[in-house]
């Protein structure tokens, strides 16, 4: 999976917030923030093919977490992100 | 930041379709403008381009059409329904060809919206924002009121009128907000809604409020989500596309690292307009 075309995350005032442009991101009207390790692993992420692993590696190669709950932590956020359709 | 508007010569239309733009009015010089509209009734469209969307702009239709080269077609139709306009645009909206349709009132109507979507797109990369909102001015400082049509920004506005002494309003719909030398300011412009309230006048922003109509009158401080939540849709945008939506987001995030936003809640009264005085002009 990756990160569709045409969503950026951007630092507006200390929050991550991501916006929608481009004609298929038209219906996308919503304001979604992110805490800091969330956009950590869309910065590492975005514009590449990926998989839930990687995103626990970004959690565990930064972070002091254990792989466990990187993993519960991820599969939260990863449904987050299908249920916004960030991801194609 | 200026414009130029040609009429060409032979046909029907002259300034007197854009009086709300006389107090803005300056000698022609050889400055570079932000964009150039031409006004030519016989100008037809060579290549429709693929429909983006018909967006309902309060009670008016917007139909939009962007061709390969990412120039736009967009026509223009009043709340009846009537074509009033159409507008052909260069990409970046640095120069524009319009033809009017209808009576002298369909006329100005149509080259007035052609005039604002060129100047917000026009200036969407230079921290500039058209934005929906009524604004009064009390102590030199303007105060922008948010909302959707029907919030009543303009019964709160028209409250502060009355019951503030000292102050005016700047603009009721179409206020140009621009970030210069890390301060936020708000000008009058030749679009105000309803309202003829065209000044040629600046003031620093005090602040922005968002309004809700609400059985209370509640005032807070928003948080910098809700603040990019209410600002960002009171912005003349087009989201789809990247180099319109990314430059008003930029000039959204610079005027809110400068300026408060307040959330109230409020009944059309004297109250909401004592409330909202004291606590955002503090």
């Amino acid at each position: 999976m990756r990160i569709k075309e045409g969503f950026e995350l951007r630092n507006i005032c200390g929050e991550n917030i991501v916006i929608g442009h481009g004609l298929e991101n038209i219906n996308f009207t919503k304001v979604i923030s992110m805490n800091e390790s969330a956009a950590d692993i869309w910065n590492q992420l975005v514009g590449k093919e990926f998989t839930l692993d990687d995103m626990v590696r970004v959690l565990t190669d930064n972070y002091e977490v254990d792989e466990e709950t990187a993993r519960r932590d991820c599969e939260k956020l990863l449904k987050d992100w299908q249920e916004a359709a960030f991801l194609e | 930041m200026s414009y130029r508007v040609i009429f060409v010569e032979g046909g029907v239309n002259d300034e007197r379709l854009i009086p709300s733009s006389t107090p803005f009015e300056e000698s022609v010089t050889d400055e570079p403008v932000l964009f150039e509209l031409t006004v030519d009734d016989t100008y037809r469209s060579q290549e429709w381009g693929e429909e983006v969307g018909q967006f309902d702009c309060g009670g008016n239709n917007h139909g939009v059409y962007l061709r390969k080269d990412g120039s736009y077609e967009i026509h223009i139709t009043d709340f009846r329904g009537r074509q009033a306009c159409l507008l052909d645009a260069t990409a970046d909206f640095s120069r524009g060809i319009v033809a009017l349709n209808g009576n002298l009132e369909m006329r100005k109507f149509g080259l007035n919206n052609a005039l604002m979507l060129m100047y917000a797109f026009s200036t969407a990369d230079k921290d500039t924002l058209l934005m929906h909102a009524s604004v009064v001015r009390e102590k030199g400082r303007g105060y922008l009121f948010l909302g959707v049509s029907g919030t009543g920004k303009s019964t709160h506005t028209g409250n502060w009128l009355k019951y503030i002494p000292g102050t005016d309003l700047m603009n009721d719909d179409n206020p140009v907000v621009r970030f210069i030398d890390g301060e936020g300011i708000v000008f009058g412009s030749p679009w105000s809604g309803k309202t003829p309230c065209y000044r040629n006048i600046e003031a620093p922003i005090g602040a922005f409020v968002q309004l809700k109509q609400a059985p209370y009158n509640k005032i807070r401080r928003q948080t910098v989500i809700e603040s990019f939540a209410s600002l960002l849709p009171s912005c003349s945008v087009m989201k789809w596309d990247k180099r319109i939506y990314g430059g008003i987001c930029t000039g959204v995030t610079h005027i809110m690292e400068h300026v408060p936003t307040y959330y109230l809640e409020n009944l059309p009264d004297e109250a909401a307009v004592r409330l909202s005085h004291e606590t955002i002009t503090q």
